[in-house]
């Protein structure tokens, strides 16, 4: 494996004050590759922005947020970093592109000025410099005629072209880090796709490792090398992308991917469906498995806290009682039910 | 861009109209008859008929609108009731004051409230954002006379550092001018930075959770810059509108504070002639301050085109 980028160990974010904060995020652990695009799925809800916010810092500085744990990005701790260097990474060594294209960039700010706003924070770029290099960002997320529409304002971009520019805002610290906030759900399919589809040969042309939020479980197949499920601020399992489709380990998992309609699986009169719905985190969370309520195959041990194990392969990792056989048969279920 | 503005004037022309209609027949249905108190209350029926008669007011109301329409659109306000000196004239003589005393205090109010408003907004969650707010909304329900009131007493009467009543044009003296402004602006402003405060406060807020707040971040840019780059402008959008509206609260603050140091402004020459029944006076007082009001908002409505591309270009 390539050298690892970014490693997250045991983060705990909590949100509000005392006895009443909410753990929005539990002891999370995982860690990205140079290179690798990393997929944390979930419900809404489910902590998948909190995590990712907490890796390029933007919650630090909001009021009620306390983070503890590790965030080691090329051998320093994220978290312990002070702010002024902390904005040093951020937009150079690690970039973030946001859900609604529509919101994210400055409706006040040409397009371009926006762009060159952070290649002058990190760069030693002269003006002309910097028009040129933003012209070339553009052209290079696929934006038609880049020189004649640096000039533009956001309302004059469609939604997937402000995407784009999001993504060359993103690119132009060259980052080794790109995180991405559901940056498809807000387009239709077709513009999803082409987003996805650039982001792949980005990976590609510049090795910058992804980590890609989404619910969106098509979108993982479309684009993830490896995946993280997380339920109620956790990780449930995670694994390459190949191993948790094809053996899903944990309950919750193998819930989401029968409730998506495949054309390789025999139709069914419905849609499967998870009954019930996840835990409000801030009153509480259940004791022991958090999914434990909505799952089917729930028993006394699940009530405690369950263990983080490993099936076999090392890098498959799941946080659920059930044995190994009773999982391969979770697996198999899902293919001949759903 | 045009069209916009072009739709914006003819927009406000005819607003002055209405308001024109409207300060004629609020004054011509008024109870009450100008020729009577005019000639004071030892007059005789008979004098008070015949002063009535060569005033016109013995016409129709619809005959004395027309007439009145047809000297204003020709610039021709009429005569006061009292001084008999030309209304048009009264007005030119008061407004100077008045506009440098309006002007001076938004001026003081928006550089002093915005600014304020923006760092309240910025550290809503530190330990001095809530007492300073808390400061504001007393301010806000403090009157503004009173205000006036204790400032005269301490920087007049106490210290006997400023003049509290008189006007000093400015073409007479530069300084004199200044000196007899500092009180009544100083007035006029706090009563104004209140809510402005209050305003701008609310609106960084909301600025401060948009996405592209978060983008900016993202991208390294500092606490400042963010504030004055990104915030600022956004919160101006909205700030800009509220001033539009917040005009009437500075106009009828102007008569307080004109009132209150002797400003012979176009407020307190209203305030007169309202006294008096002085109705050509108030008519033309009403259509001043209505025009001043429909003007700033069309210097608005382009300051927002200049500010938002979206106004401009959409």
């Amino acid at each position: 494996m390539t050298k690892v980028l970014l490693e997250v160990d045991s983060l705990t974010v909590r949100l509000g004050h005392a006895d009443s904060a909410a753990t929005l995020v539990e002891e999370l652990s995982f860690s990205v590759a140079a290179g690798e695009i990393l997929c944390i799925v979930g419900e809404s809800g489910c902590g998948k922005t909190v995590t990712a916010r907490s890796v390029i810092g933007l919650n630090r500085n909001e009021p009620g947020f306390h983070t503890s744990g590790k965030i080691m990005f090329d051998g320093r701790n994220l978290l312990t970093l002070d702010e002024p260097s902390m904005r040093r990474i951020r937009g150079a060594r690690m970039s973030m592109i946001f859900q609604d294209p529509m919101s994210s960039l400055n409706p006040l700010h040409r397009i371009g000025t926006q762009i060159e706003e952070s290649l002058a924070i990190h760069g030693d770029l002269g003006r002309r410099e910097r028009r040129e290099r933003t012209v070339e960002l553009l052209s290079q997320v696929g934006i038609p005629d880049a020189r004649a529409r640096i000039d533009d304002y956001p309302h004059q971009f469609s939604g997937g072209m402000r995407q784009r520019a999001m993504i060359a805002l993103a690119l132009a610290g060259n980052p080794d880090l790109l995180i991405a906030d559901e940056p498809t759900t807000a387009l239709d399919v077709t513009t999803q796709k082409q987003i996805l589809t650039l982001l792949e040969r980005l990976r590609n042309d510049y090795g910058m490792a992804v980590i890609f939020i989404t619910h969106d479980l098509g979108v993982v197949a479309e684009i993830a090398d490896r995946v993280m499920v997380m339920y109620a601020g956790k990780c449930v399992e995670s694994g390459t992308v190949r191993e948790v489709f094809h053996a899903p380990q944990h309950p919750y998992t193998a819930g989401l991917l029968a409730s998506i309609p495949a054309l390789n699986r025999p139709k069914l009169p419905r849609l499967q469906s998870i009954r019930g719905a996840p835990p409000v985190l801030s009153e509480g969370r259940p004791e022991g498995c958090a999914f434990q309520p909505r799952c089917a195959h729930a028993f006394d041990a699940c009530s405690t806290e369950p263990p983080m194990t490993s099936t076999g392969e090392l890098d498959h990792l799941d946080r659920c009682w059930l044995l190994p056989a009773q999982k391969r048969h979770l697996a198999n279920a899902m293919e001949v039910n759903a | 861009m045009i069209s916009f503005l072009l739709a914006r004037l003819v927009g406000a022309v005819v607003t002055l109209f209405f308001v024109s209609a409207l300060a004629f027949f609020a004054t011509a249905f008024a109870p009450g008859n100008p020729a009577a108190v005019l000639l004071g209350n030892m007059a005789t029926p008979e004098r008070v008929e015949a002063v009535t008669r060569q005033m016109g007011l013995d016409q129709p109301t619809g005959i004395r609108y027309m007439i009145w329409l047809r000297e204003t659109l020709s610039g021709n306000l009429g005569t006061s009731n009292l001084s008999f000196k030309p209304v048009n004239d009264l007005l030119a003589a008061a407004l100077p004051a008045t506009l440098e005393l309006a002007l001076a205090s938004l001026l003081v109010a928006v550089v002093i409230a915005l600014p304020l408003g923006l760092l309240v907004a910025q550290h809503r969650d530190s330990w001095w954002s809530r007492p300073t707010s808390a400061l504001v909304t007393l301010g806000i329900s403090v009157p503004g006379f009173w205000v006036g009131l204790i400032l005269i007493v301490t920087f007049s009467v106490w210290l006997k550092l400023l003049p509290s009543a008189g006007f000093v044009p400015l073409s007479r003296s530069v300084a004199g001018n200044v000196r007899s402004m500092i009180l009544p602006v100083t007035t006029l402003a706090i009563y104004l930075i209140p809510s402005l405060v209050r305003f701008v406060r609310v609106a960084a807020i909301d600025v401060l959770r948009e996405s592209y707040v978060d983008t900016a971040r993202a991208k390294g840019v500092g606490p400042w810059a963010i504030l004055l780059r990104h915030v600022a402008p956004n919160t101006l959008i909205t700030t800009i509108t509220y001033i539009g509206l917040q005009l009437g609260v500075l106009i009828s603050g102007a008569i307080v504070v004109e009132v209150i140091f002797s400003i012979p402004g176009i407020g307190r020459l209203g305030m007169n002639a309202v006294l008096n029944r002085d109705y050509p006076v108030i008519q033309g007082v009403v259509l001043v301050a209505a025009t001043g009001y429909v003007a700033v908002n069309l210097l608005i409505d382009i300051a927002y085109a200049l500010i938002d591309p979206r106004v401009r270009t959409g």
